[in-house]
């Protein structure tokens, strides 16, 4: 394993942290499944591929506009959320990932199959910051993004989110306004794949649809739910596992989503609440 | 003096069902009122849709102003709570963690640590079982915990659907003899019951719902003296 490789990885491995938390804020604190997430992702990635290759915009302006749009589209997706039942949601998330792979795919301006290449290097106070140091910047958001969750742990989202996820209506019966997080939810988990989705494309220097596409939202989801629902440290977990161990172990690659299915059917049936969850065996663990 | 509650002509339907039909109540400050009726009379129906949780048609008015519009962490806010049939807390979370919950309107941090006391004073078991899931919780605890959790924003008027449902007779005098209390500590009740004997016994006034209507109205020391009411529900 060469030195760049290595960052190479830990780049993947540290946005899919993000991907993971993000999608956790909708899981884990609103009760509201997506199986779409990478939607949201691939909006965020696109956002910069489009704005930086076709418009010559800077670094940083594509990156706020990434989290911005993403949080917008999340915003919108949290709006039929109000009116529909959960299982539908599920449904219509899993729409929602076709359907933007698929505008992605035959839309020319959005560069078709191919998708969109040649995204320069970002760059901070006109330097590149080569693979090492875009793994540290990488791991500089994913810090932003651990303390923005203790803090919305922390403050009184913890339990307005964490009680709408167990009973809505005896939410709403104290106090707990559960339009208003249901989309706050929905925006900050689309703001967070926005910026995921920034990342992504400036490491890769290119967009393909087929990056954002069904199996990768089934890929964040068995991360989360690996490494324990609504917890912090779960969802981290999971991201790190699932990006090493496939790399580890080559001839995984090849049954991806077989094993993250088989993932999924286990944890629900041994560690429903995942390793590092409440009753989750890690947890156990570390508290001896 | 105005009601802290004031209903009138409430309807609920489910579908074809008509379970609400033209209902009219009212609670007055410092009252313990019940509602009592048989299974199926409508006792959940109307206070849930007081409570804005289902869908209804008529005035509710709280504290003189029109509710019916509200939605329920509207009606919360404005000092309205409910202890629902079955007591329905946070399974997953813990004791502690529910009457977090139940505080959440509650922002300042002295006046949730005296709330906490308060409650933890009124059912000490609370205390004892603070760290605990509420899944692990008795029947009773369960009950007990949906109380404090509702007391935690010190309510104005407190909805109690049907507290002693499924209770062993033991621990419905305990609850009673608790509901006394809070009543004298200055709380509103309005509770629903199938226990009819011991509704009267702690109430001012009743209302007697059958089939969703009203049929009887008054002071519960009269109610229990009712020949009627002695045959249908007190067995006598
Ligand atoms: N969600 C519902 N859907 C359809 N019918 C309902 C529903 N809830 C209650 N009912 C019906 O409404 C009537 C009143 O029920 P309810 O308010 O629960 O009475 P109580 O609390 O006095 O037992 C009953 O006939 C019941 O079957
Ligand atoms: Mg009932």
């Amino acid at each position: 394993m060469t030195l760049d490789y290595l960052y190479t990885l830990i780049t993947f491995s540290n946005i899919f942290i993000i991907l993971s938390l993000s999608l956790n804020v909708l899981i884990g604190y609103a009760g509201q499944v997506s199986l779409g997430h990478a939607a949201f992702f691939g909006i965020g990635a696109y956002t910069s591929a489009v704005l930086a290759v076709k418009f010559g915009l800077g670094y940083g302006t594509t990156l706020l506009l990434s989290v911005l749009i993403g949080g917008f589209f999340g915003f919108l997706l949290g709006l039929p959320s109000l009116r529909v039942r959960h299982d539908f949601l599920v449904l219509a998330t899993i729409g929602l990932n076709f359907v933007v792979v698929a505008l992605f795919k035959y839309i020319d301006f959005f560069g078709g199959p191919y998708g969109i290449i040649g995204l320069p290097a970002a760059k901070f106070f006109g330097k590149e910051l080569g693979t090492g140091g875009y793994a540290l910047y990488t791991a500089f958001w994913v810090v932003i993004v651990i303390l923005l969750m203790i803090y919305i742990e922390k403050i009184y989202l913890r339990y307005g989110f964490e009680a709408i996820r167990e009973n809505e209506d005896a939410a709403e019966s104290i106090g707990v306004s559960v339009p208003l997080f249901k989309i706050y939810a929905f925006t900050i988990s689309g703001a967070l794949a926005g910026l995921a989705g920034n990342l992504w494309a400036y490491q890769m220097g290119m967009v393909f649809p087929d990056d954002f596409s069904f199996p990768v939202s089934i890929t964040i989801l068995t991360m989360v739910v690996l490494g324990g629902v609504g917890t912090i440290s779960g969802p981290i977990l999971g991201a790190v596992l699932l990006t090493f161990l496939p790399e580890l172990l080559r001839f995984i690659q090849d049954y991806r989503l077989l094993l993250y299915g088989i993932i999924i059917v286990i944890v629900m049936m041994y560690q429903p609440s995942g390793l590092l969850g409440r009753q989750g065996i890690l947890r156990k663990a570390f508290k001896r | 003096m105005r009601s802290v509650l004031e209903v009138q002509n409430l309807n609920v339907r489910y579908g074809e069902i008509h379970a609400v039909k033209g209902v009219s109540l009212r609670v007055e400050k410092g009252e313990i009122v019940a509602l009592i009726g048989a299974n199926g009379a409508g006792k959940t129906s109307t206070l849930s849709a007081i409570m804005g949780m289902i869908r209804a048609e008529g005035s509710v008015k709280f504290m003189g102003k029109d509710i019916e519009r509200f939605s329920p962490w509207k009606r919360a806010q404005m000092g309205l709570s409910i202890v629902p049939e079955r007591a329905r807390v946070f399974p997953n979370m813990t004791v502690l963690e529910n009457l977090e919950v139940g505080a959440y309107l509650v922002k300042d941090k002295k006046v949730f640590k005296e709330r906490l006391e308060w409650v933890y004073d009124i059912f000490p078991r609370l205390r004892e079982r603070q760290k605990q899931l509420a899944l692990t919780l008795s029947g009773g605890e369960k009950q007990m915990l949906a109380i404090g959790r509702s007391l935690m924003n010190k309510p104005k008027l407190l909805l109690i659907d049907e507290i002693s449902l499924g209770l062993m007779p033991k621990l419905v005098d305990e609850i009673f003899q608790i509901l006394i209390k809070l009543n004298e500590s200055g709380i509103t009740l309005l509770i629903s019951e199938q226990n009819t004997k011991k509704a009267l016994e702690i109430s001012s006034r009743a209302y007697v719902l059958q089939n969703g209507r009203v049929v009887k109205e008054g002071p519960s020391g009269e109610l229990k003296e009712d020949e009627e009411i002695r045959k249908a529900y007190l067995g006598v």
